[in-house]
């Protein structure tokens, strides 16, 4: 069984590292750019989605955390890697501060707070007269002009980025790593304590507490850390990446592939986000046709299409375990 | 009237009724006895509709509700009383009452009704005016059962431990108003812990792990070596 | 030192930006306690409302020197006010039916039914986009001329009848919810959905019923506020904003809570307006909010789910 399941892994890994070498590059090595760096965010968005059933909608937070740290440190002559490093733990800071201000709050309550939470910190830093604010943020017009990241004197956007796609691909491997070791350790059993006290309002004891606030910081941690990668890609960061519609975004990869399942985030980021630029050009229709996938997605599989999947092969497997137990 | 014919049902995966067969005629007066857990709620629960049975059918008047809506059920005029009353907290008496008769044909004649009401729970008229969530248990399970006679074609009431977490002397009180109610040609459907307060029930069923352990008269069945080893455990 | 005469205006536009703002937060709370779904498109109704009395009422698209679709039928703002809410009325119902009612009883019904009308919010916006374009549009008129002064004060004729229109429509939705037969209906289900269902309440009809009054609510609010500033296909993302921070403030689900935090809301907007500048006024609405939870997590009114 873990066999199989390995050899299933290792088909698509070794097609992503080949891919370089054998296909014409350009235009869709920026995009597996962005769905391997968007794999990273919804696999942790997931965690605290759907392993641990926290309604959290203020994954855009940690994520600019964690990209306007790196292009402010960056901009400022720092080594970009030490700075992507200080741009995830910032970002994981900022998981941190928001699960202990957010600690006795559930079910609605947490959704909205924490997309409102979004909202403000939005509102906060493209303001223009706050003037340390508006140095380190750059108000409505971001931070432009990213330093790009040298190694031996090559530019990582040279070749299409093909550097970075490396990159992505070898921190999107890291990233499931270290989810699958959290998710199978005593920690990662104790997340179903944290969704049955979401679902059935328990009393909330210190260990739930302490559940919540290292799973928030060790998500921001990583969506920080694909703000980060992105941001040092883009040579770019503005405002605009708190606005709602890549909330939908995050939101979406998650549910489309099935919350609570590993690889199903991953699968919604490979579809999630070529609509999100193949369409680009099309402008309003792109939003429409990306609203209608959702909608007809989650009405025909609310538990998402991996976990409607891995439904129908335990279903099967069952069938056949009972069926050959008859015989 | 009612009938449960061969009625399993349970919750998820655990199942709680074990073929279930119960009838109770027009006008009837029935009682359902049992210890704690052994599923004479999810009795009432199926009969009205909040669950639906997986296997076995419910009928009304010779109707199939299997698996009908709750609300649909009720408008036939089988009326389900909860357990602990369950009134609507943050309404009025006299609201909760209204609520009572939503359907379109009780909602016509609910003056009729609500006057007929205060006559039987006087205590719930002086009342009419307070929020549900201020009563006593007592008036709770009185308004509970007001609110279920609002219903313009009641046939039969089904009442989930009225004696629940009440004091002695108004337990007392509920079942005299449930002997009044009996007069008016309305059925009544018991489901109570304690054997002794339904004495003269025309029929009792005793239940046991989710199924019909014994039924008969009430003599019969409160007489039995079945009662006894139910409730002594033995 | 401020001059006390200046405390005074924000105090009036406060109140009546507040009776808008709880017309608007009123429609979130009624679906929100009844069927205990959350409705991201209430901004999008709210957009669309407005857009559908615009285009009844603007003459001709050549008042703007552009091909912006209007009927041409100059339909007088009051009487174009009717069809608007009724056509919401009817999407709302839609949605209930369509999209919330497949989820509802499904795992995880709290996450799917924000994607779910999250997405139709996004579509909405596009649609709007797509017929009248992305840029702002104004009403050819306000709702009323003129304005009373008095001593320092103005109020517009515009202003009155936002305020007299809102407080109309919430005391009418009370006597509905107090006295009718539905009102009661929907008030029980709200309270206790079994305990409702059994006493013959039908539940599945007082759900598409909220859900259509709740958005007709935000198509009314719609109106009243973007008449007398601008229309765009995103105009609804502020008031939606605005409407989920009161919301929480006042406890979600709360009928007293929605309206007093309508008011202190946007009382707080105003006066941190006149002190500050226009800018800041939101900002101090978040953090009220922020701070409101920590020390009550259920809002001012709100009870702990069971």
């Amino acid at each position: 069984m873990r066999l199989i399941s390995l050899g299933l892994l290792a088909v698509p890994l070794v097609a992503l590292l080949a891919y370089p070498l054998v296909a014409e590059q350009g235009y869709l090595t920026y995009v597996l750019v962005l769905i391997l760096s968007y794999s990273i965010i919804a696999l942790y968005y997931n965690m605290l989605l759907g392993y641990l059933g926290i309604p959290f909608l203020a994954p855009l937070v940690p994520y600019a955390v964690g990209g306007y740290t790196v292009g402010y440190l960056t901009l400022n002559g720092w080594n970009p890697f030490a700075g992507l490093l200080v741009g995830c733990i910032f970002a994981a800071g900022s998981g941190f501060a928001f699960s202990l201000l957010s600690m006795r709050l559930r079910g609605l309550y947490m959704a909205l707070y924490s997309l409102v939470f979004t909202l403000f910190f939005q509102n906060l830093i493209t303001r223009q007269d706050i003037r340390p604010l508006f140095d380190i943020f750059v108000g409505g017009i971001g931070q432009n002009n990213i330093p790009d990241i040298t190694l031996g004197g090559f530019q990582w956007r040279l070749f299409d980025g093909v550097a970075y796609y490396y990159f992505a691909l070898a921190m999107l491997v890291v990233s499931a790593i270290v989810l699958k070791k959290v998710l199978d350790s005593r920690f990662g059993i104790a997340f179903k304590g944290v969704r049955d006290a979401e679902v059935y309002a328990a009393s909330l004891g210190i260990g739930i507490f302490r559940v919540k606030i290292v799973a928030f910081a060790v998500s921001s941690f990583f969506i920080g850390l694909a703000g980060g990668l992105l941001t040092l890609f883009y040579g770019a960061i503005g405002a605009t990446i708190l606005d709602t519609s890549n909330m939908l975004l995050f939101f979406s990869m998650v549910v489309l592939g099935g919350l609570g399942t590993f690889f199903g985030p991953v699968a919604g980021a490979f579809v999630m986000v070529p609509l999100n630029n193949y369409l680009t050009e099309y402008h309003a229709w792109r939003f429409l046709a990306q609203g209608l996938a959702v909608l007809l997605v989650v009405l025909i599989f609310p538990e998402g299409v991996v976990g409607r999947l891995q439904r129908f092969v335990r279903g099967r497997m069952m069938r056949s375990s009972t069926g050959s137990a008859g015989v | 009237m009612l009938v449960l014919e061969n009625v399993h049902v349970g919750y998820g995966q655990v199942e709680v009724l074990r073929g279930i067969n119960l009838e109770v005629k027009a006008g009837e007066y029935v009682a359902v006895i049992g210890a704690n857990g052994h599923g004479k709620t999810t009795i009432l629960r199926t009969a009205s509709g909040l669950l639906k049975p997986w296997v076995g059918k419910v009928t009304l008047d010779g109707e199939d509700v299997t698996g009908q809506a709750p609300y649909k059920i009720a408008q036939k005029g089988l009326i389900h009383v909860p357990e602990g009353a369950r009134l609507f907290p943050q309404m009025t008496v006299q609201d909760n009452l209204a609520a009572g008769a939503f359907p379109r044909t009780s909602w016509r004649t609910r003056q009729k009704n609500l006057e007929k009401v205060y006559q039987l729970f006087p205590a719930v008229a002086e009342r009419k005016g307070q929020l549900a969530l201020t009563l006593s248990g007592g008036e709770r399970q009185s308004v509970a059962i007001a609110r279920g006679l609002m219903a313009e074609n009641v046939k039969l009431l089904m009442v989930d431990e009225p004696s629940a977490g009440l004091a002695p002397i108004l337990i007392d009180e509920v079942y005299k108003k449930i002997a009044e109610i009996r007069k008016t040609g309305v059925g009544v459907l018991i489901v109570e812990q304690s054997p002794r307060r339904i004495a003269d029930a025309d029929r009792i069923y005793l239940i046991e792990n989710g199924e019909v352990r014994m039924q008969g008269g009430a003599k019969e069945v409160l007489d039995s070596k079945e009662v006894m080893q139910a409730y002594l455990g033995g | 030192m401020v001059d006390s005469s200046l405390l005074l205006p924000p105090l009036l536009s406060g109140i009546i930006l507040g009776s808008l703002y709880a017309l608007m937060a009123m429609g979130l709370t009624l679906i929100y306690s009844t069927i205990r779904v959350l409705n991201f498109a209430h901004g999008a109704f709210f957009m669309a409302g407005a857009y559908i009395v615009w285009w009844l009422n603007t003459p001709s698209s050549a008042l703007y020197g552009s091909s912006l679709p209007t009927s041409g039928l100059s339909v007088p703002l009051a009487l174009a006010v009717v069809p608007a809410v009724l056509v919401i009325f009817v999407i709302g119902v839609g949605t209930q039916r369509f999209l919330i009612r497949p989820l509802i009883r499904k795992p995880n019904p709290l996450i799917t039914t924000l994607v779910v009308t999250l997405a139709l919010a996004t579509m909405f916006e596009s649609i709007a986009t797509l017929i009248f374009g992305g840029a702002r549009v104004q009403f050819a008129s306000e709702i009323a001329n003129g304005d009373i002064r008095y001593g320092g004060l103005i109020i517009t004729y515009a202003e009155l009848v936002q305020f007299a229109v809102a407080i109309g429509v919430l005391v009418l939705l009370q006597v509905f919810l107090k006295r009718s037969r539905w009102g009661i209906g929907m008030r029980a289900v709200a309270q206790d959905l079994d305990a409702a269902s059994l006493v013959g309440i039908n539940t599945d009809t007082i759900y598409l019923l909220a859900f259509g009054l709740g958005s007709a609510l935000a198509a009314v609010a719609g109106f009243l506020l973007t008449n007398t500033v601008f229309l765009s296909p995103s105009v609804g993302a502020t008031p939606l904003t605005i409407a989920f921070i009161v919301v929480v403030f006042g406890g979600i689900g709360s009928v007293q809570g929605t309206i007093l935090a309508s008011y202190i809301v946007a009382l707080v907007q105003q006066y941190v307006t006149l002190f500050l500048d226009a800018t800041w006024g939101l900002s101090f609405a978040f953090l009220l909010m922020i701070a409101i939870l920590i020390i009550r997590p259920q809002g001012l009114f709100g009870f702990r789910e069971t």
